[in-house]
């Protein structure tokens, strides 16, 4: 009997516990995560120089790579994660669903290819329930541009869904190039490769949002309000890496190729940044229109607001 | 279950035990729910990270009324359903071939003693290799959870067969495929039931993880894809409401089994009805 009791009450006290911890503050350590992919290089570049240790003395900086955007969410629900760096449709899912975070700012604008390597698929209406689509998940900015297609097209935003197959990046490319699936959605540098690797493009995601933000840099308000210095200062360096991204790419690409542990060289990183379909930038371009087509289709419940009280106070 | 022998010779107990049963476990569920509502109002976590059980029932009853509930188990079910056929019929081919040839027999063994400990999940990665990315590798995954347990339980049914029944078949003269039919599988009977119990508990473990390792998203998906739905899009009072589904079938699932070993072999005294001694 003591046992039960003793084992209700512990069950009864596990969450009033369990949460508590999860929440605690790091204190004066800094924990920034990404996604893998090009979209990210200027907070690799800031990474790789130390311009937000260089900006805020003392400051112990952790830098992750993750390969979902959920689990970022999640670790700074959790309060592992300070700042995250992801795509910009989970970003305003996360903020519809109550997640209060604000931006630090935008990274990139990309053009985002849809690739085969299947010779029956010509459009769009080829793919079903037995030829999948790749996605890194079904909230990403690759998803919802698919879905502004297929309602384009097909006339349906959620045509596609049932052929989604989530899977990073590296693991869709070889997936693709191997024939497992007839379709992949990507970014850089993952979708230059399959084409290098003879992949054939059905559409680009310019001809069908036009310019569009893809990777952003966000942080939850609370920590805006609690150090408004260090989300400066992650700010400032995002700026700095956007101006050396343009200015000087070649030494750009340098610090990447440093950063990537060997596995892409400068001339790998040079010829990327001289991709047209990759614009670093800290403007924030095509938000609205996708924020109005996530909620016409059922994926935001309420308006996103206009871009500007998206920002991070700080 | 316990033995508790409601006669009036044993004095009855006060206190918690002598409660109704239901009533007892109304007790228990109100105590949870109370504390979880309580803890909620009392902290202010936020609804992402912990809903409150309101959210929770609404998104069940949201989940179960459009019918993406229902849809993503019924996809679920009939998966577990064939993967269980499949792995059934395997298990009982391997059962009868390993009682004909000796050979069989010891390779059987083998590949249940190796395979059998395995979590079957850890096979999602060959499978895909082999099958590609479509329901066959899950299916594969599946019934590789199933076939090694119910195997196993038949077998040791057909060698613990009584010997005086296998003699008197001897006598008669039947031809082996009789002796497995008439004679072995009457007498294994109780030890399938229990291999198919388990095989079912590990099937519907193993499709729950596979699902949800897999990840197709989209309409035509079962739960373990509800769940990672629900968390891509940061609907956590669906993450719960999906996870209580998973938890509720797994039951029904298990009582069914339980109603019709109850209707089977309890009934024709092959096996006992289970108690337990507690208290």
């Amino acid at each position: 009997m003591i046992a039960r009791r003793t084992l209700l009450a512990a069950a009864l006290a596990a969450p009033f516990v369990v949460p508590e911890r999860l929440r605690a503050q790091a204190g004066e350590r800094l924990t920034i995560a990404v996604l893998p992919g090009l979209g990210y290089a200027p907070l690799t570049l800031a990474k790789h120089a130390g311009w937000i240790e260089d900006a805020i003395p003392g400051l112990k900086i952790n830098w992750l790579e993750i390969a979902s955007s959920a689990a970022i969410r999640e670790g700074m629900l959790s309060g592992d994660i300070d700042a995250g760096a992801g795509s910009m449709a989970p970003f305003l899912i996360g903020r519809d669903r109550g997640f209060k975070v604000g931006l630090i700012s935008s990274l990139t604008i990309m053009d985002l290819l849809l690739l085969t390597n299947d010779p029956t698929v010509k459009a769009l209406r080829d793919f079903d329930n037995g030829k999948k689509i790749a996605v890194t998940a079904p909230d990403t900015n690759q998803a919802f541009v698919l879905r502004l297609a297929a309602q384009q097209t097909l006339g349906d935003a959620k045509a596609l869904d049932g052929s989604f197959l989530a899977m990073p990046h590296p693991d869709a490319l070889q997936a693709l190039v191997t024939n497992q699936i007839a379709g992949y959605m990507g970014s850089p540098p993952f979708q230059n490769e399959a084409i290098k690797r003879g992949c054939r493009m059905l559409l680009n995601s310019r001809d069908i949002v036009g310019p569009l933000t893809f990777s952003v840099c966000f942080a939850l308000d609370t920590y805006g309000k609690k150090r408004p210095a260090n989300v400066r200062a992650i700010r400032e360096a995002i700026g700095k890496g956007i101006a050396l991204l343009k200015s000087q790419p070649e030494e750009a690409a340098k610090m990447l190729a440093a950063e990537s542990g060997g596995r892409q060289t400068s001339e790998d990183f040079t010829r990327l940044l001289a991709d047209p379909n990759t614009t670093f930038t800290d403007e924030l371009v095509g938000v609205p229109k996708l924020a109005e087509f996530m909620m016409s289709s059922g994926f935001l419940r309420g308006d996103a607001g206009p871009p500007a009280g998206m920002m991070l106070k700080g | 279950m316990s033995l508790v022998i409601e006669t009036d010779a044993v004095p009855r107990r006060r206190g918690w035990r002598s409660l109704p049963v239901l009533l007892r476990r109304a007790i228990q569920l109100g105590l949870v729910l109370g504390g979880w509502q309580f803890y909620i109002q009392r902290s202010d976590v936020s609804p992402l990270i912990f809903p409150p059980p309101g959210e929770v029932f609404s998104a069940l009853w949201r989940g179960w009324s459009s019918g993406a509930l229902a849809g993503a188990t019924w996809t679920t079910l009939k998966l577990l359903g064939i993967s269980l056929l499949i792995g059934v019929v395997l298990a009982f081919v391997f059962t009868v071939l390993a009682r004909v040839n000796s050979f069989v027999d010891d390779a059987v063994e083998l590949a249940t003693s190796m395979l059998n400990p395995l979590p079957s999940v850890a096979m999602l990665p060959i499978a895909i290799i082999w099958f590609g990315l479509n329901v066959n590798s899950l299916i594969f995954v599946v019934v590789n959870a199933v076939v090694w347990p119910v195997t196993l339980n038949i077998s040791t049914g057909f060698r613990t067969a009584n010997q005086t029944l296998v003699n008197v078949g001897r006598v008669l003269g039947l031809s082996w495929w009789r002796m497995v039919t008439d004679v072995l599988f009457p007498a294994a009977l109780p030890y399938t039931m229990t291999g198919l119990k388990t095989g079912l508990g590990y099937g519907w473990r193993t499709i729950i993880a596979a699902e949800l390792v897999f990840g197709i998203s989209g309409s035509k998906s079962g739960l373990g894809n509800y769940l990672n739905d629900a968390r891509y899009f940061l609907r956590t009072d669906e993450v719960f409401a999906g996870i209580i589904s998973v938890a509720v079938i797994g039951i029904v699932l298990e009582a069914g089994f339980n109603w019709i070993e109850h209707r089977t072999i309890v009934r024709w005294g092959m096996k006992q009805a289970t108690s337990t001694i507690d208290d």
